[in-house]
């Protein structure tokens, strides 16, 4: 086991120095943190990472499984895992022999993680959303999104798991776009710079057999969850870092399965002139109300832990509302739409 | 992300010297608008008008609030202080609001 030696990159330009004994650690980090090509201004705000093989004596309190009376809480939902928050003094803490508490400081956060080996996979979800709100306190804002460019604009696609997302952007990319995220990036709010997070697109097989049989034969890896992961390169479409955002799209599926009731895009949701495609019934293109703008940029963005970063995002949201349209675009029942539904790229629109 | 039951109850009443959001809501300043979401059940709400001038008292209590109404609105004194209490009941019932604690918010 390699001794700990500190990891050193930028995240979107702040400092993370990391000091992890855990090899399968280290390596999440480096394949799910740190991207190349990301140009962003330095900036002041410093993660510090280091695992400790225990609970470590000079934490304030034991660990917080025992929760207590008066101890605020935060409970953080994941695929398949849900993680309880306590906060103890200035740390919030997880797990119990194994895991993990965040400090938030102005200038910067720091992360502690312990006994790694009987946490996993809850510490590595537990070092995710730790590192998740690190940088969301030092000012930036996930986006869960597909996320596709053209010449210099990006178009954030946003649905509920199973509406079609990755199918969409797929589309897209062949008819011109380039992907800049297939389900997370970061946006600076105040550049409205999107950063992309993810390396490629992730498929459940049966969506790859009935719409993209072409890219069967693709190097596909299978992931722990049961879904295929193909690169950007080995598409044929390389990864955009960065993109300034220039709309989202919520994506709604027109369906008459009772579970599109379930989607409180379905009903009411939308204001001002629909924009039917005549080449595609079926499908509208509708400017949401500025409420409903809200309900879909915090779908996409999650719920901060800290108050205080819920309200700073908040208080960015406006100017976010101010500057980015955002639309839904309602798609038919069946294979994904056509990509004539967005602009063509270079179109300017 | 949800939080738990560890936050305020909703709907308490108490002593209090006002009201205060809720800190699990999300509270939007549109402007002409304010829009509060509710990230554990996904519901929204808007308040324009004379709801939104009278949240802005609330901190103070519903008596602020009602001064806030017959200053802004051309509307009877009992009627601001009806409407008030609707609002703050109607704001309680959907957990938007807990009383700060404290003193009697009561006009």
């Amino acid at each position: 086991m390699p001794g700990p030696e500190p990891l050193e990159f930028p995240l979107i330009g702040r400092p993370l120095r990391a000091r992890l004994r855990t090899p399968a650690l280290h390596d999440w980090l480096v394949d799910r943190w740190q991207f190349e090509g990301h140009r962003a201004a330095p900036h002041p705000y410093r993660i510090t990472l280091d695992e400790e093989r225990h609970l470590p004596a000079d934490l304030p309190a034991p660990h917080p499984g025992a929760g207590g009376a008066g101890a605020e809480a935060f409970a953080a939902e994941l695929p398949g895992i849900r993680l309880r928050w306590w906060q103890r003094g200035p740390w919030w803490w997880t797990g119990g022999e194994g895991g993990a508490a965040i400090r938030f400081d102005p200038d910067g956060a720091r992360i502690r993680i312990w006994n790694a080996g009987a946490a996993s996979p809850d510490l590595t979800a537990a070092l995710y959303l730790a590192l998740n709100e690190a940088l969301r306190a030092s000012g930036l804002i996930p986006l869960h999104a597909a996320v596709v460019v053209n010449d210099s604009d990006a178009v954030a696609l946003i649905a509920p798991s199973g509406t079609g997302k990755t199918t969409t952007l797929l589309r897209l990319l062949t008819a011109g776009w380039a992907p800049l995220a297939e389900d997370l990036s970061w946006l600076d709010p105040e550049s409205l710079t999107l950063y992309g997070w993810d390396r490629g697109i992730r498929l459940w097989p049966p969506s790859i057999e009935t719409f993209f049989p072409h890219l069967a034969s693709a190097p596909w890896r299978t992931d722990p969850d049961g879904k295929l992961f193909l690169a950007y390169d080995a598409l044929g479409a390389p990864r955009v870092p960065q993109a300034r955002l220039a709309r989202i799209i919520r994506l709604a599926r027109r369906t008459n399965d009772r579970r599109a009731n379930a989607d409180p895009l379905a009903p009411h949701a939308t204001e001002g002139a629909a924009l039917p495609r005549g080449d595609q019934p079926g499908t509208s293109l509708t400017r949401l109300s500025p409420q409903e703008s809200v309900r879909v940029f915090w779908e996409a963005t999650g719920v901060p832990m800290l108050p205080a970063t819920r309200a700073a995002v908040a208080g960015r949201l406006p100017e976010i509302l101010r500057t980015i349209p955002f639309w839904r675009l309602e798609l038919p029942e069946g294979p994904a739409p056509l990509p004539s539904l967005l602009p063509p790229p270079g179109s300017g629109n | 992300m949800p939080r738990t039951d560890e936050l305020p109850e909703r709907g308490r009443v108490g002593a209090s010297t006002g009201y205060v959001p809720h800190p699990g809501i999300i509270v939007t300043d549109l402007g002409d608008e304010l829009v509060l979401f509710d990230p554990t059940n996904g519901e929204m709400y808007a308040l324009q008008g004379p709801g939104r001038v009278a949240w802005s008292a609330l901190g103070e209590g519903e008596a602020a609030a009602v001064d806030a109404l017959v200053t802004r609105f051309e509307v009877e004194r009992e009627q601001a202080a009806a409407d008030v209490a609707a609002l703050v009941r109607d704001l309680l019932q959907a957990g938007l609001i807990v009383e700060r604690p404290g003193g009697d918010a009561r006009p």
